[in-house]
């Protein structure tokens, strides 16, 4: 790998922003995360491969030490943020069609529940994976999934649920889906949430954290 | 009976309190959050200081119980009854409720800026200072719960009586739909809080519970271990 991308991918995973960052102390006064990825596209490297090279591995060791306890969300958040902080300078080159993302994904907190910190977390974690996601927010209605889903053709669609009482619209939801399209993945999650549940109600998957999601993702062709 | 005759009508309590009645230290929040003081990260330490420190200007601390007049108050199977409203509590709050004399509810709730505020941060890609604050603020408004149950314990002494442990509806398999039933039993935004039709309080730092009342009332060291919910933030709370 690239030298600079190889820096990229530690900053990220370190989470260091840019060079006026305090943090890590450790590593003060160096370029960070948003100077690297200026660094690789000035010096020709093309912005798919600092994706695929530079940001991707940064966040995949640290899903990978969230999913094993190594590390607590805080961290995960940290490295968010460089990470999220560089991705501007991506942001043309995702709108060019220059960079491809792996794939999209619709999320949206279910009807009549106004959590959004879950799903917001889990989100950043897909984008830091390279998925596209359209995020429909909170309070989303079984017609609004249906319409996004077409109106963005995707293929996976993941709820979130964080009241025993929104299980149960989340329940209307999937039912709804399924009755207009077979074709759709359907991903469920949120702190009352269970696979047991998720089987009741005909859901495609269940997982308890992010880096679950996104390693499914990973393995699917959608 | 004869303590329970000062309880012949149904008390409403409600409190305002300064930020000042409750500790939020920050090592309480980064044992919290899994760390301790020496392996705690620079920005979680430093974000936990500056949410300690703006936390005063973010909330507005509401409390408040009623305690039902003991005759509209019934015990049966693994429910209650209060005013002909029916709460399905279940098993494990009903073994802790069931030799009460009457209940009393509970509602604390920290208003709704905070929330405005964590989402202001989540908006703007700071998604750490965003979860950190929802972090301690839920933290905030149990501690205002817990300093709520001492003032109504306070009260009972001076008739002799004892409460229970608090629960809340969503947790020990108490149905969150029960936030409905007990609402109607308050004044009308009692402390600030209401439900909306999917039993969800508004603002969401609020806090509902029930506390079982009488002369041999027993409160106990949380007993997690008798439910199954891995979720429960009581879970984390009461490690």
């Amino acid at each position: 790998m690239d030298q600079i991308l190889l820096q990229l991918s530690i900053c990220i995973e370190k989470g260091r922003v840019n060079k006026n960052s305090n943090y890590p102390s450790d590593m003060k006064g160096m370029p960070g995360a948003v100077e690297l990825t200026q660094q690789a596209l000035n010096a020709g490297i093309s912005a798919q491969d600092v994706l695929n090279d530079g940001f991707l591995p940064g966040m995949k060791i640290v899903g990978d030490k969230f999913r094993d306890g190594k590390i607590f969300l805080p961290e995960v958040l940290i490295s968010a943020k460089a990470m999220s902080s560089a991705m501007e300078l991506l942001k043309p080159y995702f709108q060019s069609g220059e960079i491809n993302y792996k794939g999209k994904v619709i999320m949206g907190t279910v009807a009549g529940d106004l959590h959004d910190i879950g799903k917001n977390i889990v989100k950043m974690v897909l984008e830091g994976g390279g998925w596209q996601v359209v995020d429909l927010g909170i309070n989303v209605s079984a017609e609004k999934f249906i319409d996004s889903i077409k109106l963005y053709s995707v293929k996976v669609v993941g709820l979130s649920a964080m009241l025993t009482t929104t299980m149960q619209n989340m329940n209307e939801i999937v039912q709804k889906i399924r009755s207009e399209m077979n074709d759709v993945i359907i991903v469920v999650g949120g702190a009352p949430v269970t696979k047991a549940f998720a089987n009741s109600i005909n859901a495609d998957e269940y997982f308890p954290d992010p880096q679950g999601m996104l390693d499914y993702l990973n393995k699917k062709t959608v | 009976m004869d303590s329970l005759i000062s309880l012949k009508q149904s008390i409403v309590k409600e409190y305002k309190f300064n930020y000042e009645a409750c500790t939020i230290s920050e090592n309480h929040i980064i044992e919290l959050l899994g760390y301790d003081v020496d392996t705690v990260p620079e920005p979680v330490l430093e974000t936990i200081i500056f949410i300690i420190e703006e936390l005063p200007n973010k909330v507005r601390l509401q409390s408040g119980y009623k305690i039902f007049n003991p005759r509209k108050v019934k015990l049966n199977g693994d429910s209650f009854t209060i005013d002909s409203r029916t709460f399905s509590c279940g098993k494990i709050i009903y073994s802790s409720l069931k030799n009460s004399e009457t209940l009393a509810f509970l509602i604390s709730s920290l208003g709704g800026e905070i929330e405005k505020w964590s989402k202001h941060f989540m908006d703007n890609n700071e998604m750490l200072k965003g979860y950190l604050i929802d972090k301690v603020a839920s933290e905030l408004v149990e501690q205002l719960a817990d300093k709520t149950e001492l003032l109504l314990e306070d009260e009972l002494r001076e008739i002799e009586l004892k409460a229970t442990n608090r629960y809340s509806p969503g947790y020990c398999s108490w149905s969150v739909a029960d936030q409905q039933n007990l609402f109607s039993l308050l004044p009308s935004k009692f402390c600030g809080v209401s439900v909306n039709t999917n039993s969800m309080m508004m603002p969401i730092k609020s806090v509902s519970a029930v506390i079982g009342i009488g002369r041999n009332a027993v409160k106990k060291n949380y007993e997690c271990s008798i439910c199954d919910i891995d979720f429960c933030y009581k879970r984390e709370r009461h490690a």
